[in-house]
């Protein structure tokens, strides 16, 4: 992309930017139908998905049945039982279904119009960011996908941690991996070689291995923590960190107020078992006591006499420590402090070594639809996905070729290039959104074009063109592999950032749900993602029909900062 | 005996190997976020919601500020906009979680929807991130315990509530009150919880169990406010001199005292003052801070920074009276907010006259700001001195001995001693110290009327009096405390866990019975309110009433005292 340097003394720079928008955190009072559309769906999840799933795909069906019987032969759901809660793709009803009501019905693309026709870059993503769900045939942001977890792994040493035992293990890794109180960083453990340290003679044969820092020269010497052997190392600390005064008065006042409880329910057999269950109204029955009616629930009221596990003194030595420093290093920060739970304190002496967090890969599903959108490997070293619904996958890519320094109330051209990323040939239309704010005056060259298909050839042929600039092809600025390339006319109404609405209508030719082709199982999503990571898995399924798919979204396109005219 | 009971219980509470039984705990507060699992000691994570991780970590303006990403990459669900609204411009101001007048237009012009609706996508971006961030667990299959301070804005729990149930999915959400929890963890359910947080300090009287919240007592006398003071007190007091050239001194420059550097300071440097040092009424506070810089003790502290106009780096000089001074102003009150001490003692004087000693012989103080180095024992001192000294707490004098926190392990023997010798004069002087403080307006008629009720005859009064000066003694031989174990901004979140662990927290809201609208106290009340005076409507989510509470003759008693 193009950076435009801002005049001096305006703030900092405006990068220029492509936002694809979500349909569902559309700004504005104008959302309210999508609104309502969502929260209808939302309410359908609350209630109960397994069931309210089915019904969503029968109601389609009826609707779809009854307004077009010709144009898709129904499968008639085989069996809407069969959409289980984990995998509603198999019946490929909801893919055949879902892309009509957007064809059909007006209102729909009407509300996708109303949704986004603004500058509002609120609630819109670069491409990156964004999922196409292709059964519901919508764009999908973070916000309206859900997440399930499939596998733990840390990040340090790509271990991939058995479900089991993440709990018991805090969420952290258990192997030997380490990270630096002061600076976070990763730990090495590192051996002392008796012949060359400097420490030989004093450090006793039993403490060989310590951690240590590569960045900030921290050393777990430092707080006397040395290891006899290289291994094994967050057990140990595990096991320290669990035999800490606060986990042993933990356990004390469970045990404590279990036996409170327990009499607490017993005395008041009309209430639930838990006793705040009468907070909400607690502040009439904490006058019960001078009531003699409730003499005697009172007296087993109060909770019974309470003698800890530990005593811990206060620091008095903190205090001390700190009336006397003199530099601000002396203290930890509030960063390393809250990775400190089992203390918080205020000395960087005290600061113990952390074992590692572990993260998590993610599926990701639509949340109206219930498909996957994407799904990883299992192993943690593995990159690929097995489901990949990316936007960037599916969507066609756009990116501002070039732009002319943009004058208020002056004329600049800007290209803005289109690329496919799918297997098929595709057709763009565009259209500016009249809704902007301010509306700046803007002019399409090209409204409607096609973009040729990716081919893994022109990865090789870089810079082939099928058109030459400007040569009138469709109309369009320029024609290379697959992606094409339209002049917009700008005209800035006001200085400022110029971000103007772009509704973006994408024909493509989608494979015709299979369903009646005797492979009903094949999900159409998996032949879509593995059309897009390589080539068709060869052969491609027997003769695949294809229909052609309408996808409208809107963007937002950013073109930087236009700067006041000059002559006044 | 005690050892195989505790086996059977490690049996029952051991849970399944994944561990679905226990549920999430969250203490959402304005500043930070803690969360972790029921039965777990301590929070897993605390997170900052206030300052970005960046911002809070060591912020000195020395390291150059990252450019925020252009577009929103700059997190999983980071939006631009909420951080914008949230935050304004600078990424080194103060962004609360909430405020405490969410239901009104701010200063930056904002309505009342715009902050809930920033205040719900913020919410949505933390809870999601707690759970596949940093609890790493599926939000669908465990259950939700929500650490709330009874006076937070209904708002927040709605927003919570919807956040967890309609984008998370979480089974259900329990709320429960804070100072309680707190509470549980000393191990005994009467005292008075004082918390003292960033937005204001609440202290409210909880008696077997039960949280007198209507004699809450609020001061905004807290962690911003202290923040707010210490800047005053750095840009008047503290110049910059250069590095190169330290006899070159200037003023601090506006644009360096940003809440980031505050909080630098506010948590690295300050501490309460072990030393009092008495305020005549008719001092200046030029005077004062000339007194308190005369008595200081400890260390100046150079925090090198960055100068902006000069392109050089300078010293800051923080003096040592300023860090221990600093936060003098939690202790000196006004009539707009007044001090920790006043609301402390006036929540005990507002109290039936006879949890008043039970009460104040068992504080305990939780909350972020609680986390400043000896604050707890200046407050003791404090408490000690307005009883014995304020004209305004004359009637609470009798009480002075008794002052206690329950974390203190120092005082444990002190008090019991003393309360031994004075138990008999007490009773006395409690007596009458009662009927002294009802001398005014209706609450005379009401305690009076609690004290001496329809079935509170002479003898049970006595008998009553009898009872707790008997488990006064019971206390006084063996009231042990576990001490300084847990830190007091844990306590709240702690609570939440051994509660969880029991599988005895409040009210359950299920997802499926979510309609909007959550539990609380004030609608509880607002329903009692209609029993008895007929004129109110009750909230749909209304508990199932306790046919005691709601008799006619307590709640009577209740809306006259209140």
């Amino acid at each position: 992309m193009l950076a435009i340097n801002a005049p001096p003394g305006q703030g900092p720079t405006r990068q220029p930017f492509v936002h694809y928008r979500c349909l569902c955190s559309s700004p504005g009072p104008s959302t309210s139908a999508s609104d309502a559309h969502l929260t209808a769906q939302g309410k359908g999840e609350t209630e109960d998905q397994a069931e309210a799933e089915p019904e969503a795909t029968m109601d389609i069906d009826s609707m779809e049945k009854g307004k077009d019987k010709a144009a898709t032969p129904t499968p008639s759901s085989p069996g809407p039982s069969s959409s289980s809660d984990l995998v509603p793709l198999s019946t490929g009803s909801p893919s055949s279904s879902s892309q009509q009501p957007r064809q059909k019905s007006p209102t729909t693309q009407a509300e996708i119009h109303a949704s986004g026709n603004n500058s509002d870059t609120h609630g819109s993503q670069s491409l990156s960011r964004l999922y196409f769900c292709d059964s519901c045939d919508e764009v999908r942001c973070p916000k309206c996908v859900q997440d399930e977890i499939v596998c733990y792994y840390c990040p340090n040493c790509l271990f991939d941690v058995p479900t089991a035992s993440v709990k018991s293990e805090k969420h952290k890794c258990s192997r030997n991996c380490f990270e630096c109180p002061i600076c976070q960083n990763t730990l090495s453990v590192v051996s002392e070689d008796p012949d060359t340290s400097l420490y030989a003679a004093s450090t006793p044969a039993t403490g060989q291995y310590h951690l240590s820092c590569n960045m900030c020269q921290w050393n777990s010497q430092e707080i006397g923590m040395t290891f006899d052997k290289p291994t094994g190392l967050a057990v140990q600390l595990q096991k320290a960190e669990d035999s800490l005064p606060d986990v042993k008065e933990f356990d004390r006042l469970k045990d404590h107020l279990e036996k409170y409880f327990r009499v607490h329910s017993n005395m008041k057999p009309g209430l639930p078992s838990s006793f705040l269950t009468s907070i909400q109204s607690g502040t009439l029955q904490s006058l019960r006591y001078v009531s003699s009616a409730n003499h005697k629930a009172q007296q087993s009221d109060d909770i019974a006499h309470y003698v800890p596990a530990v005593q811990v003194m206060e620091d008095t030595e903190n205090l001390e420590k700190l009336m006397s420093v003199v530099s601000l290093n002396e203290t930890t920060t509030m960063k390393q402090r809250l990775k400190q739970l089992q203390n918080q304190t205020y000395s960087t002496q005290r600061l113990q070594p952390q074992r590692i967090h572990l993260r998590i890969k993610k599926l990701r599903r639509c949340r109206s639809c219930r498909h996957i959108l994407v799904k990883p490997e299992q192993k943690a070293q593995a990159t690929r996905f097995k489901i990949n619904l990316t936007a960037l996958t599916q969507l066609p890519n756009i990116t501002i070729s070039s732009v002319q320094p943009l004058i208020v109330q002056t004329v600049s051209r800007a290209i803005l290039r289109f690329t496919n990323p799918r297997q098929e040939e595709a057709h763009v239309s565009l259209q500016y959104g009249d809704g902007a704010l301010p509306y700046h005056g803007v002019h399409i060259h090209s409204h409607s074009f096609s973009i040729s298909p990716f081919n893994e050839v022109w990865e090789y042929e870089v810079g082939t063109l099928t058109a030459l600039p400007g040569t009138a092809q469709e109309d369009v600025y320029e024609k290379t592999a697959n992606s094409t390339c339209i002049a917009l006319d700008i005209t800035p109404a006001v200085a400022g950032e110029v971000k103007i609405p772009l509704l973006v209508t994408f024909t493509f030719k989608a494979q015709k749900p299979t369903s009646d082709t005797g492979s009903p199982s094949l999900p159409s999503q998996l032949v879509v993602s593995g059309a897009s990571k390589d080539q068709y898995p060869t052969p491609p399924p027997p003769a695949p029909e294809y229909i052609d798919k309408t996808v409208s979204f809107w963007t937002v396109i950013g073109f930087g900062d236009a700067i006041p005219t000059l002559a006044p | 005996m005690a050892l195989p009971l505790s086996k059977i219980r490690d049996l029952s509470f051991k849970t399944s190997i994944y561990g679905i039984e226990e549920r999430i705990v969250l203490d959402i507060g304005s500043c930070y976020l803690k969360c972790g699992f029921s039965g777990e000691a301590r929070p897993r994570h605390f997170l900052p919601l206030f300052l970005t991780e960046e911002a809070l970590d060591d912020y000195l303006g020395l390291k150059k500020p990252h450019e925020p990403h252009w577009g929103q990459e700059c997190s999983e669900i980071c939006n631009e906009k909420t951080h914008e609204s949230c935050r304004g411009t600078s990424p080194y101001e103060y962004a609360e979680l909430y405020e405490l007048d969410m239901m009104r237009k701010n200063s930056r012009g904002q309505t009342e929807q715009e902050r809930l609706q920033i205040l719900e996508e913020r919410l949505s971006e933390y809870l999601y991130d707690v759970y596949f961030k940093y609890l790493l667990t599926d939000p669908k299959q465990r259950k939700v315990i929500i650490c709330e301070s009874p006076l937070a804005p209904i708002a927040l729990k709605q927003a919570i509530a919807r956040v967890l149930f309609d984008k998370l999915q979480v089974p259900s959400i329990s709320f429960t009150p804070s100072h309680l929890l707190a509470l549980l963890t000393t191990g005994t359910a009467t005292g008075l919880v004082i918390d003292c947080g960033h937005l204001e300090t609440s202290v409210l009287p909880i008696y077997s169990s039960r949280p007198l919240t209507p004699f809450i007592r609020t001061t905004p006398r807290a962690g911003k406010f202290l923040s707010t003071h210490l800047k005053q007190l750095l840009r008047d007091k503290c110049p910059i001199s250069l590095a190169d050239n330290p006899t070159d001194l200037r003023k601090i420059p506006d644009g360096m005292l940003t809440a980031a550097f505050l909080e630098t300071i506010k948590c690295r440097l300050l501490f309460a003052s072990p030393l009092i040092i008495n305020a005549r009424d008719n001092i200046g506070e030029e005077e004062m801070n000339n007194n308190y810089r005369d008595v200081s003790t400890s260390t100046e502290v150079h925090v090198e920074v960055w100068l902006e106009e000069e392109q050089a780096r300078g010293i800051l000089a923080i003096p040592g009276w300023i860090r221990e001074r600093a936060c003098e102003c939690l202790f000196n009150g006004d009539e707009d907010a007044e001090s920790l001490t006043d609301v402390i003692l006036d929540a005990v004087a507002k109290a039936p006259s006879d949890l008043r000693r039970p009460l104040i012989s068992s504080l305990l103080l939780i909350g972020g700001t609680a986390q400043l180095p000896n604050l707890q024992n200046r407050l003791l001192q404090e408490i000690k001195r307005s009883l014995q000294m304020n004209k305004r707490w004359k009637q609470l004098s009798g009480l002075a001995e008794s002052v206690r926190f329950l974390d203190d392990l120092t005082a444990a023997d002190e008090a019991a001693a003393m309360a031994a010798a004075a138990a008999a004069a007490q009773a006395v002087v409690q007596a009458s110290s009662s009927s002294l403080s009802l001398s005014g307006m209706g609450r005379s008629t009401s305690t009076q009327s609690m004290l001496d009720d329809p079935t509170g005859s002479p003898s049970t009064a006595d008998r009553e009096r009898e009872r707790r000066r008997k488990r006064e003694q019971q206390g006084k031989k063996a009231y042990q405390s576990s001490g300084k174990v847990f830190s007091p901004n844990c306590r709240g979140w702690i609570g939440g866990s051994l509660v969880g662990s029991l599988k005895s927290s409040g009210p359950e809201l299920l997802r499926e019975n979510f309609n909007g609208t959550v539990p609380d106290w004030s609608t509880s009340i607002t329903f009692v309110g209609s029993q008895v005076q007929g004129s109110m409507t009750g909230s749909p989510t209304q508990q199932p009433m306790d046919s005691v509470a709601s008799s006619a003759l307590v709640a009577s008693a209740l809306a006259i005292s209140y």
